[in-house]
């Protein structure tokens, strides 16, 4: 947990946007650990396929295509309003941090046991399969229609005669 | 609310029998209650309480919200802080799905994954249509845009 926030921390401070990108990974990946402990199986490899695989080497890609210059601004700019704009803001996240632990409500307990907690899944790909092809088939087709609106999109965008000159 | 292929564990990893669903409300088992308040005052999974779970995802959020707003430098770390963002509102869905054991929140984060792939890929794409037209892909580059 606190190596994610680490390095989700220095992916907003560092310059480089490789380096980011590389922070960006070892923050998914140690959350993805945090949630094979509380055994989210399926959905961490998912998450380390989708993030790892497909969406990282994508922003590596695009960068190593374009090559871009590494800006020298920093992120900080000290004599700014907005880096003083940045206290307040630090100082409502622990204030609202402070209510979420402050706002336990007993009630979701009470939920929790009509629900049956403590149950460990056996298998989540047995769970997965029976909800997403019965109750959840709408919401399947439509994330496969939001990929191929997407896709189509995308080459579109890039395959477009008029810009590449 | 019964779940395929269920296995029952109590807090020390023993295999407990539990009855069927519809006695299972009346009864409100034991075991499940020994699991939920056995050494602290509030909801735990795998002992460790919920609120470091939901202060992960909520600072992992707010560290992405930061990177939006701080941004000086290119549209590609601010489309990394939003894969962040995204990232940590899905990491709540499957927290809270562990922790009131409904399936259906991780069936949200399935969903929000997917909605952050497309988001990458057409933000990149726009990315590469502004990189051709302009060589640049700094915030300044985009002041021309009207509107």
């Amino acid at each position: 947990m606190f190596i994610a926030v680490i390095s989700a921390a220095l992916l907003i401070l560092l310059k480089n946007p490789i380096h980011s990108i590389f922070s960006l990974l070892i923050s998914i990946i140690s959350s993805i650990c945090v949630l094979l402990l509380i055994k989210v199986e399926f959905l961490s490899y998912v998450f380390l396929i989708v993030y790892v695989g497909a969406i990282a080497i994508l922003f590596l890609f695009v960068i190593m295509m374009l090559n871009i210059k590494v800006s020298n601004d920093t992120l900080i700019d000290y004599s700014s309003w907005e880096f003083y704009l940045m206290f307040p803001v630090i100082l409502k996240f622990i204030v609202s941090m402070k209510i979420v632990v402050e706002s336990y409500n007993p009630d979701l307990d009470v939920i929790g046991q009509q629900l049956e907690v403590g149950i460990v899944y056996e298998n989540d790909i047995d769970i997965f399969s029976n909800l997403l092809y019965t109750y959840y088939f709408f919401v399947f087709i439509l994330s496969s229609i939001v990929l191929l609106v997407s896709m189509i999109g995308a080459l579109i965008i890039t395959t477009n005669k008029n810009l590449i000159k | 609310m019964h779940f395929f292929g269920q296995k029952n564990i109590n807090h020390l990893g023993e295999y407990f029998e539990s009855e069927p669903f519809d006695e299972f409300i009346l009864d409100n088992g034991i075991e499940s209650i020994s699991f939920y308040y056995s050494n602290y005052d509030c909801l735990v999974i795998d002992e460790i309480p919920i609120k470091f779970y939901l202060f992960f995802s909520f600072s992992l959020f707010f560290l992405g919200i930061l990177g939006i707003v701080f941004n000086r430098r290119s549209i590609i770390n601010l489309m990394l802080c939003v894969e962040l963002m995204l990232f940590g509102a899905s990491l709540n869905f499957i927290f809270f799905s562990i922790f009131l054991s409904l399936p259906s929140g991780q069936i949200f984060a399935l969903i929000i994954i997917t909605i952050a792939a497309a988001d990458s890929a057409v933000g990149l794409g726009i990315l590469i249509a502004a990189f051709y037209l302009k060589r640049n892909i700094s915030f300044e580059a985009f002041a021309s845009l009207k509107g």
